[in-house]
This record gives C-alpha cells, structure tokens and sequence, in this order.
C-alpha cells in the first residue's frame, strides 16, 4: 500500500483532467485517485480555482457525485421518459407476466392439444396488448403511490408512455408465440394489427371512463365470438383458418389501422385527462 | 375575487353516501402556514385531497391559483406549482429514499439531472435524511418513511404545499425540524396542513381552521381561538355539572369549559381550551 499511497497525480495531469483533456480510461484513473486522496483534491481545487476552470472542476465533481449514487432503479441512465416510464417494478412485473402467459399457454396448448392452439393464439393475440396497456393505467402500480397522483407528468402523459411499452411487450411475446402454432410469418403481422388497434381504442377510451370496464367487455366478447367460431360454425374435423376473420383482407387492414391512427391522436389530445387518476 | 388568495372555496361541498364530508365550505386564504384542526372523520381529508386536485367535488366551486382543478389544462398548471402529502403515501418499499424523491423529482418535470440531483439533495436535507439518503425505504423507520415522503412534497418550491398530517410519526426532534422548514417556506408560499395537535398549530401556524362535520366552526389566529375561552375556563376539586366539558388535568384538578359558576378560580385559557370550546358549543348546538 505504500508505494501506492505515495503516488499522486502529476500537475500535468490534473491541468489536463480539470480541462477534460485525456482520454476516458485515464480521466477514470483520475477520478478514483481524487476519491481517495485529499492532497490531489486541494491541489486540484487551488491550482484551478479560476472561474472559469472552476466550472469544470465543479462539473467534474457533479459527475462523481452521480456516478457514486445507488443506481436501483432499471434504466436509470437512459432519457427521461424511457426512465420513468419504467420505473415501476411492479408494471414491470405485470408485463412480463402477460409476456410469458401468453408464450407458454401457447407452446403447451401446441403441445398437449395442438387443435386448439390455434383458436388460443387468435384468442390472445389481440387481447394480451390490451390487458399490457390496461394494467399500465392502475394508479396502483406508481411507485410513488398516492403521492404520484398530484405531479404533473404521472397524471397525465406517463401512464399513455407506460401503456406504450407494456403493449409492445405484449406484441412482442404474441409474435414469438406464433412458433408454436401452423401460420406464416405474414399471417403473424396481421394479428399483431387487431391488437394495436384494441389497444388504441382502450387508450382513448381511458380519457373518459376507467379503461379497466372497457378492458372487461372487450376480453370477454372477443374470447365468446372466438368460442362461438372454433367450435360451433366449422365443421368437426375441417382445420381452423386464419382467413376466417377476414383479417388478411385488405379493406379490414385499412380499417384496422385508421382506427389505430385516430385513437392514438383522441388520446394525445386528451392526454391530461385521466378519471382513473382522480375520484369522483 | 381577492387578488392575494390562493385558494378560493365558495359553496363547496362533497357526501360520500348520506354522510357530508365537506358541507357548504365558503373560504378563501393567501400566504403563510395554515393549520386544520377537527376531529377524526371532520372532513380534513377530503378538503386536502379536493385542493390538492386528487378528488373531485359535488357541487361548489375551488379555485387555486385562480385556476380550476376540473379542467384538465388548468389542473396540470396548478399541479406544475403544488406539493402534496397525502395521509398514507403507499411509496415503494424496495427504492432507496434518494431514488424515490428523485423519481417523484421526474413526475414533477425537473428533468435536468444537476438541477434535479441538488434539489433532490436539499429536500432530502431538510428533513434530515442526508445520511439515510441510500438506504431502501423498507429498512427506514416509520418516521423516516414519513420524511422521505415530506421531502417529495417540497420538490421544486412549490406555492401551495398540502399536508395531510405532515408531523404523524416523528418525534420531537423532528417536528422542531419540520416546524423550521415549513415556516421558511410559508414566507413565500401557502402552507394548508392538518394536525390533531394543538401544539403543533399555535407553535407554527398563522391561522388556524377548525373543521367539524365538514362545516368550518373557526377562521383566526391561534391566539384569537385561545381567547374564545377567556372567563369560559375554571378550575375545581370535582367536576362541574353545569360545564360543557370537564377533565382532569395533570395536577389532580378538574379543568372545566363552558359557563363557569359565580366565585369559580378562572383561569388563562390555551389554545386546547379554545378548540374544544368551539368543538364542543357546535356540537351542544345540533
């Protein structure tokens, strides 16, 4: 330890470090010297104390300051909205549920029942986007609790953010979970659309009534129309087709994406009004 | 409209069920700190949670700022310049006290990270959690849970603070503490907070609200509620059956309240006298 505890940063050195002028892996050097030697700080504070050099110094130390403190919360380092919005561990928690739920009730239905692998998918696929956005809109999941519900950002645009990120992870597992059922990759593209404009519906429908009730309603009569088809419209032994829904035709595509677009924009006008978020 | 208010309540009611939480409110207050005082169930809660724009109302008007809490745009222009504390802040428990407050520094739009980590620092300062400021906020006492949730609320130098019981949990110590930062901020600001105690309002408060049944019993100075009781408070070896109220205080003696009998040994009345005079007549009344 000695030799070390005799080493300091050399004057040319900490004109340099205090002028941002070496290279990062140097400036880390630097920086871990500084933290556990007193002299090298005095030196540095006195030998580039002028105003303007100061401001580097000062800078220098804000970066330490912000390196040292904990960093517990995910992304912590990313830009702000990407931040906060996934700051709730547990929304984080809820996604990854929906995400998994919907990949491995698929995969074991392949496996255990193949037939209805299909109608599960057709089922989920729309579906699981809309529980994402919808659990991203309970005031529960905000870390910050109650307190959260009079900031500006929380009870406005960050559960529309949340929302977002929640859906997407929704698409994301029902695509991966077309692995496990008989459909191309373009059929796959298709059903991720009804999903996206379910979920864009929700949203917009959020800025009136909880969304929760529409989230019911919808899960509910989706899951009966689906029921009602795989079982009783077709006859016994004749495969499911996707085509069925009328999914692949162009006309329903266009449709489907209208809705998408004009919920999106009812939702960013309206995106500080949320009753969820204030009682009655 | 009076220019100084910050708050303006006219007419302003809320009933959850049959039961009138706030009833009829006409009242309206400008800088400084302002003390709630009422019993459990008095309606403090909900006036809190009415101003600080969680909580819509039935009927009647508020106005803060001017602006309407009802109205989306001029909500989240009130909420730009407001801190809340509500009664049970429910934070998450696995976050350090430094990445809570710095969270909720987010929500409240201080995005510049070395404007946001100073303030953060100085709210944290404040309420004396400096050296707690890494720990996770399950592992913090009740009290410390309570200052991180404090420290939060006065992100960002707001211009209406809203404390629901601010000084619930901490010890002495601590509301000494609380009592100095709240004061300095109620020198540019509007502090409305609500206690159970007394002590708390007359070592602090600049006006004091008593609230019973939703219903606004008292508007002054501490010191004018305490002289509601002159020549109403006597003290005598048994208690009185013509007083409202009568307890026995720390010295063995009875202290009474209300209408004292001729040759009864009056007493300088406190600002405890004062409330339960006032508490008490309303509730004689209906």
């Amino acid at each position: 330890m000695t030799a070390l505890d005799e080493w300091h940063v050399s004057d040319h050195e900490l004109e340099r470090y205090a002028n941002h002028a070496i290279p990062t892996f140097a400036r880390a050097s630097v920086e871990a010297h500084l933290l556990a030697c007193d002299r090298c700080r005095s030196t540095l504070t006195q030998a580039y104390a002028s105003p303007v050099r100061r401001v580097g110094v000062d800078e220098t130390w804000a970066r330490i300051a912000d390196r040292i403190d904990v960093t517990r919360r995910p992304l912590r380092s990313s830009t702000t909205a990407l931040q906060v919005s996934t700051s709730s561990p547990l929304l984080l928690l809820a996604t990854l549920s929906v995400a998994f739920g919907v990949i491995v009730s698929v995969a074991i239905a392949s496996a255990v029942a193949p037939r209805a692998s299909l109608p599960l998918f057709v089922v989920l696929a729309p579906l699981a986007p809309v529980l994402g956005a919808v659990l991203a809109f309970q005031t529960e999941i905000d870390p910050a609790g109650q307190l959260a519900r009079a900031t500006p950002l929380a009870s406005g645009r960050l559960p529309f953010l949340r929302a977002m990120l929640s859906c997407s992870a929704a698409l994301v597992a029902v695509a991966l979970s077309s692995f496990f059922v008989p459909v191309g990759l373009g059929d796959v593209a298709v059903w991720l659309l009804p999903g996206l404009a379910l979920t864009s519906l929700v949203v917009a429908i959020s800025t009136w009534i909880d969304p929760s009730r529409v989230a019911l309603v919808l899960i509910g009569g989706w899951a009966l129309a689906v029921s009602a088809w795989s079982w009783g419209s077709r006859p016994q032994g004749i495969p499911l087709d996707l085509a069925d829904f009328g999914a692949e035709q162009r006309s329903v595509q266009i449709a489907l994406i209208a809705v998408t677009v004009c919920s999106a924009a009812v939702a960013f006008v309206r995106r500080n009004e949320l009753p969820v978020w204030r009682s009655r | 409209m009076n220019a100084d208010a910050v708050i303006e309540l006219r007419s302003l009611s809320k009933r959850y069920g049959s039961t009138p939480a706030v009833d009829d409110l006409d009242w309206s207050g400008g800088r400084g700190v302002i003390g709630l005082l009422g019993p459990n169930g008095a309606g403090k809660s909900t006036l809190l949670r009415m101003l600080a724009t969680v909580l819509g109302q039935d009927s009647g008007s508020i106005r803060v700022f001017g602006l309407d809490p009802a109205v989306a745009d001029e909500r989240l222009a009130i909420r730009r310049r407001l801190g809340y504390l509500p009664q049970e802040a429910g934070l998450y428990r696995n976050f350090t006290a430094y990445d809570l407050v710095d969270y909720v520094a987010v929500l409240k739009e201080i995005t510049d990270r070395p404007v946001r980590r100073d303030e953060v620092r100085r709210v944290l300062d404040d309420v004396g959690l400096t050296d707690e400021m890494h720990r996770r906020i399950r592992t913090l006492s009740g009290g410390m849970q309570r200052r991180v949730a404090l420290a939060a609320s006065l992100l960002g130098h707001p211009d209406l603070l809203v404390l629901d019981e601010p000084a619930a949990g901490l010890d002495p110590d601590q509301r000494l503490r609380m009592r100095t930062v709240l004061s300095e901020v109620g020198q540019r600001a509007t502090v409305l907070l609500s206690t159970h105690q007394t002590d708390e309002v007359a070592a602090f408060c600049q006006r004091v609200l008593v609230l019973d049944r939703g219903r606004l019993l008292f508007d002054g100075t501490p010191r004018d509620l305490a002289h509601r009781a002159t020549d109403r408070v006597w003290v005598s070896d048994a208690p009185d059956a013509g007083a409202l109220r009568s307890w026995v205080t720390g010295d063995g003696n009875i202290r009474n309240i209300g209408a004292p009998p001729s040759g009864a040994t009056l007493v300088e009345p406190t600002l405890d006298d004062g409330y339960l005079l006032v508490a008490t007549e309303d509730g004689v009344r209906s």
